[in-house]
């Protein structure tokens, strides 16, 4: 008789397995089994079939891929963590019966994991590893904060701290950081790293609070962090490398600092000085490396035939090439107030020259005294010494000017201030979606003026006018001077152009006498008509339109539909706003007349 | 009869213990070892009378309690001490020296010997060498200084040329010592989610954010709120407020009222007029199966097969009139397209919006964080005093759990039975009041 196929020997019964035969199998206790998953990279998985995948079995049981199991089973680590079971009995016998010659014998001689292995097998080529770097440095970060505590050895957050250290120095030399943004919940950084996006977020600094048990499973998140800290170490060296810098980072020691150098541990030393990064690290052939501005020509690389994209994917170019020295040429000072890292780290990251007090933290570079600080970062409602030559601005204004891509003016960030609100640098803004002006003014980074005082103000006497500005000098003489003059600058270029255009108009207009006693004559120029072009685009689309294959046809048209619609919404709502500004304008007319007559 | 020997050896120490008669002189030590034990003074002699104080032994109470015991001689040994006055009888004892020590031993031996300690010194120096290395090893414990993603990364460099390697040993040098780097498959290597995994914050999470914003994240919470709220007063409906409260329970005495509705109280008297008809009457009578008569069945019969040609020529019918009504089909079928194609679009979003729900991966529902906000009242404006909420590390475990990449858990509480001791009373101790 033929064998005949019984249920369950072939299909979505085979292609998983349960996590306790999964156990079994790989002869792991659920602690070891839980961990090995983690560090291989390894899920569980729903089955779209629970009923089949279960073997008939009822309720909802954690299921594996088979292969992803037998993939673990050729593992060598699965000797290691066998061999560390027999390692933890032993400890245990011998330390049960006080034999503690024989625990410092298995301590001196305890098995570890080698992980370096599984980094390139799990990330393949290293912008994989890059691609996946959020939840690593995330983790890295928050792991750097803690005390020593239960799954959480001191070295291992040490070892965090020098690795997220080292990270922020590669982010500092390569002016990587795009995107800053502080919430409650910490600090959020955007980088882009060999083209690749990684989001991260820094606690805020404060004391540390201990979590409940409840919450988070700690032995997990340990295993993660094992294995994120063997990744970073090695990205790390891969980040250096590409900035031709030595790997365990070192600075150049100015013979001041070798002077205190003798007093205490090289190490130390060293360690400290990176971690308050405020010095350039050396470069592999022993220079101190610096910022170089690279040249790279856009115009090359044609990924697409839109000339609207190029342009767009130029202006972007543009305006992160001016990003990257944003802060360049300023001397920043850092109040004690203030949290130290994180600013000091955005600050860098722009190309400013950043100090502090120099009892808050080693690496300290100028002090307060300075006349040359263009900036002082304060945090408190007044101070008791100012000078005249700096800003004091509050912290927002580096956050808010890296997400606006531009200084923006210090005025509104001055010292005892109200700040204007936080945005998120995160949330994009869609095409079709309504801003009112003052959301708009505080994207571009341009102070909103209200367009009814502005109308006002054209409509008011020149005299007027002055007496207010006037009036707005002596609040804040200080600042305005370096703004007064760049007015200035802007003035006298735009004078110097006036001049040449007239220049060149005289000569245009010699040079066509010239031409008129001349015999032949100069063909006319086709004109273009607008009006035609419209229609010819119009028409073009439209046949384009119709070249849109089926399958596409209906998403294309919703999506239209979706655009005309928030269109009308922006209209409406623009509409309204108009009717709004122009009602308040007109009481606004009203009560003024009223008053003028009782002057007079 | 025993004779005595007139000539003993006493070559040995054991045969002149045996053979020399001691008896007098250990006589003699005894007696003057009872002599000094009971003495034959006056109590006058042996006693004085205290007229001092006692002084009292100073403790140096700077050392430990431990410490000042450790200064005594152990308690177990007091009994080998000699604290006899009597001076030790044999003033020179012949030692006795193991092989290899003494004043005996040749000079070979003690080259040996010395060389031996050499040798174990330098065998610890080196071994606390080694030791340190390891620990200032372990100190940095990815000293990364190598390239994972190099070609060349955990190959063998062999030290000559492969050539003149005997393929056998090349073999197992490169499975030795070569590092294995498996390949997972590219099924496994996909994500397992498409959701990014550091999410971006809501504007309104912000430390200093427009009041729009802060609006519209405090609207969240409180539907998130509202939505619990409305759960829990679901369950208490269906769960406790099922079930009336002990106070409303019924008693005894109502119990006995509802099971005796409508029975005759005994005393008074019931006037039924049933019982007058004094026939039998079930409350379900019997259902009687009445059978069918065969011509009724035959009928039924003719009617069915009426009905079903009726039907068929209908069918026939039909078919004849459809051609001419290929139009309306083509219509009716485009129509049907319609809904299907609708439906199959349906399909495909829920499918996406199901991409972006955690996987059930175990036996419990993913329960997704709450929202972090600051009350408007802790909205302070500045770096300095804002008010923290959330913890990144629960963020980043919930995240995990959401992107599929550990399946969500309950932490077990283990439950130990309580070991309640039984109480009795004592037979005697009982009061039994009649």
């Amino acid at each position: 008789m033929v064998n005949r196929k019984k249920k369950y020997e072939a299909g979505t019964a085979q292609r998983y397995i349960t996590r306790k035969s999964a156990m079994k199998k790989l002869q792991l206790t659920l602690k070891d089994f839980r961990k090995m998953c983690i560090l291989k990279g390894i899920y569980p998985r729903e089955p779209a079939n629970r009923r089949k995948a279960q073997k008939g079995k009822t309720g909802v049981k954690t299921l594996y891929h088979a292969k992803d199991i037998k993939f673990l089973s050729h593992e060598p680590m699965i000797w290691k963590l066998r061999e560390y079971k027999i390692f933890a009995r032993r400890m245990g016998r011998a330390r049960a019966i006080r034999d503690f010659e024989k625990v410092h014998q298995y301590i001196d001689s305890h098995p570890t994991l080698t992980l370096d292995h599984i980094v390139r097998e799990r990330y393949p080529t290293f912008v994989d590893a890059v691609r996946d770097m959020d939840d690593c440095l995330t983790l890295c970060f928050m792991f750097s904060t803690f005390p020593s505590i239960k799954h959480v050895r001191r070295d291992f957050s040490a070892l965090c701290r020098r690795l997220t250290v080292e990270f922020m120095h590669y982010v500092m030399a390569a002016r990587a950081l795009r995107k800053v943004f502080i919430s409650i919940k910490g600090y959020y950084f955007q980088a882009d790293i060999s083209g690749q996006t990684v989001t991260w977020i820094i606690p805020h600094v404060f004391p540390y609070k201990p979590e409940s048990k409840d919450d988070v499973d700690f032995r997990i998140m340990s295993t993660f962090v094992e294995f994120y800290t063997v990744m970073l170490g090695f990205i790390n060296f891969k980040l250096y490398h590409s900035l031709n810098l030595y790997y365990p980072p070192k600075f150049p020691v100015s013979s001041k600092d070798a002077e205190s150098k003798l007093l205490v541990d090289q190490d130390v030393f060293v360690s400290e000085r990176i971690a308050a990064l405020n010095s350039n690290l050396l470069n592999s052939d022993g220079s101190a490396n610096e910022y170089v501005e690279e040249e790279f020509d856009m115009d090359d690389i044609h990924l697409t035939d839109d000339p609207q994209k190029i342009a767009e994917a130029r202006e972007e170019r543009d305006k992160v090439k001016n990003l990257k020295t944003l802060f360049k040429g300023l001397k920043v000072f850092v109040g004690r107030e203030v949290p130290r890292e994180p600013v000091v780290f955005v600050l860098r990251c722009f190309g400013a020259e950043v100090s502090w007090d120099p009892l808050l933290f080693v690496g300290s570079t100028f002090d307060e005294h300075d006349t040359k600080i263009t900036h002082q970062i304060v945090d408190r409602p007044s101070l008791d010494r100012t000078y005249l030559s700096r800003y004091y601005v509050q912290p927002q204004w580096i956050f808010d000017s890296v997400n606006a891509r531009k200084l923006l003016p210090e005025v509104d960030y001055l010292m005892g201030k109200t700040l204007p609100p936080h945005l998120s640098p995160f949330t994009i803004v869609r095409d079709g979606q309504y801003q009112p002006p003052e959301e708009q003014a505080l994207r571009e980074g341009v102070p909103f003026k209200p367009q009814v005082l502005e109308e006002e103000k054209s409509e008011d006497e020149e005299e007027s006018e002055n007496d207010e500005e006037a009036g707005d000098d002596d609040d804040k003489d200080e600042d305005v001077n370096s703004d007064d003059d760049d007015d200035d600058d802007d003035d006298e270029e735009n004078e110097d152009s006036d001049y040449d255009e007239d220049e060149e108009a005289k000569a245009i207009s010699s040079k066509e006498l010239k031409v008129k006693q001349m015999a032949v004559k100069a063909g006319e120029l086709a004109k273009e008509n607008p009006r035609q072009q419209q229609i010819d685009e119009a028409a073009q689309l439209r046949l384009r339109e119709r070249m849109i294959a089926r399958k596409h046809r209906k998403l294309y048209k919703s999506m239209m539909k979706g655009r005309r619609s928030r269109q009308h919404e922006i209209n409406l709502l623009t509409k309204k706003r108009k009717a709004i500004d122009e009602e308040t304008k007109a009481s606004k007319k009203k009560t003024k007349k009223k008053k003028q007559p009782a002057d007079k | 009869m025993s004779t005595r020997k007139k000539r003993v050896s006493k070559k040995t120490k054991t045969s002149w213990r045996k053979n020399t008669d001691v008896a007098d002189v250990t006589e003699f030590l005894e007696a003057k070892r009872t002599k000094e034990i009971r003495g034959v003074k006056k109590n006058e002699e042996v006693f004085t009378i205290d007229t001092e104080a006692r002084k009292i032994k100073d403790i140096d109470l700077f050392l430990s309690r431990k410490e000042r015991a450790r200064s005594k001689p152990l308690k177990c040994f007091t009994a080998m001490i000699n604290e006899s006055a009597v001076s030790d009888p044999v003033i020179k004892r012949n030692t006795v020296t193991k092989p290899g020590e003494g004043k005996g031993i040749s000079n070979i031996r003690k080259k040996q010997m010395s060389l031996k300690r050499l040798k174990k010194e330098a065998q610890s120096l080196n071994d606390s060498k080694k030791y340190s290395a390891k620990k200032a090893s372990a100190n940095i414990k990815t000293d990364a200084a190598q390239d994972v993603w190099d070609e060349n990364y955990g190959k063998v460099t062999l030290p000559i040329d492969e050539q003149w390697l005997n393929p056998k040993t090349l073999v197992h040098t490169i499975e030795h010592f070569e590092k294995k780097i498996g390949k997972k498959s590219t099924f496994s290597r996909k994500k397992n989610s498409v959701l990014p995994a550091v999410e971006a914050p809501h504007p309104g999470e912000s430390y200093n954010p427009t009041l729009e914003d802060h609006q519209d994240l405090l609207q969240q919470v409180a539907d998130h709120e509202m939505k619990l709220i409305k759960l829990e007063k679901h369950i208490e409906r269906v769960t406790t407020k099922m079930f009336c409260k002990k106070k409303d329970m019924p008693t005894e005495e109502s119990k006995m009222k509802e099971m005796a509705e409508g029975l005759p109280i005994p005393g008074e008297e019931v006037v039924d007029e049933d019982l007058s008809d004094s026939e039998y009457k079930a409350l379900n009578p019997p259902v009687l199966n009445k059978k069918k008569t065969l011509k009724k069945r035959k009928n039924l019969k003719k009617v069915k097969e009426e009905q079903m040609q009726r039907f068929n020529a209908k069918m026939e019918k039909k078919k004849v009139a459809d051609i001419y009504r290929l139009k309306k089909l083509d219509e009716e079928m485009a129509a049907e397209k319609v809904v299907m194609d609708q439906n199959k679009e349906q399909k495909i979003k829920i499918l996406k919006e199901k991409e972006l729900q955690p996987k059930k991966m175990s036996n419990f529902n993913f329960v997704a964080p709450e929202l972090d906000f600051n009350l408007p009242k802790d909205i302070r404006g500045t770096v300095r005093q804002v008010k923290t909420e959330g913890n990144i590390l629960a963020d980043r475990f919930k995240s995990m759990q959401k992107r599929n990449v550990i399946e969500t858990r309950v932490k077990q509480k283990k439950i130990r039975p309580k070991m309640k001791p039984k109480r009795f009373v004592k037979a005697s101790h009982k009061i039994n009041v009649k």
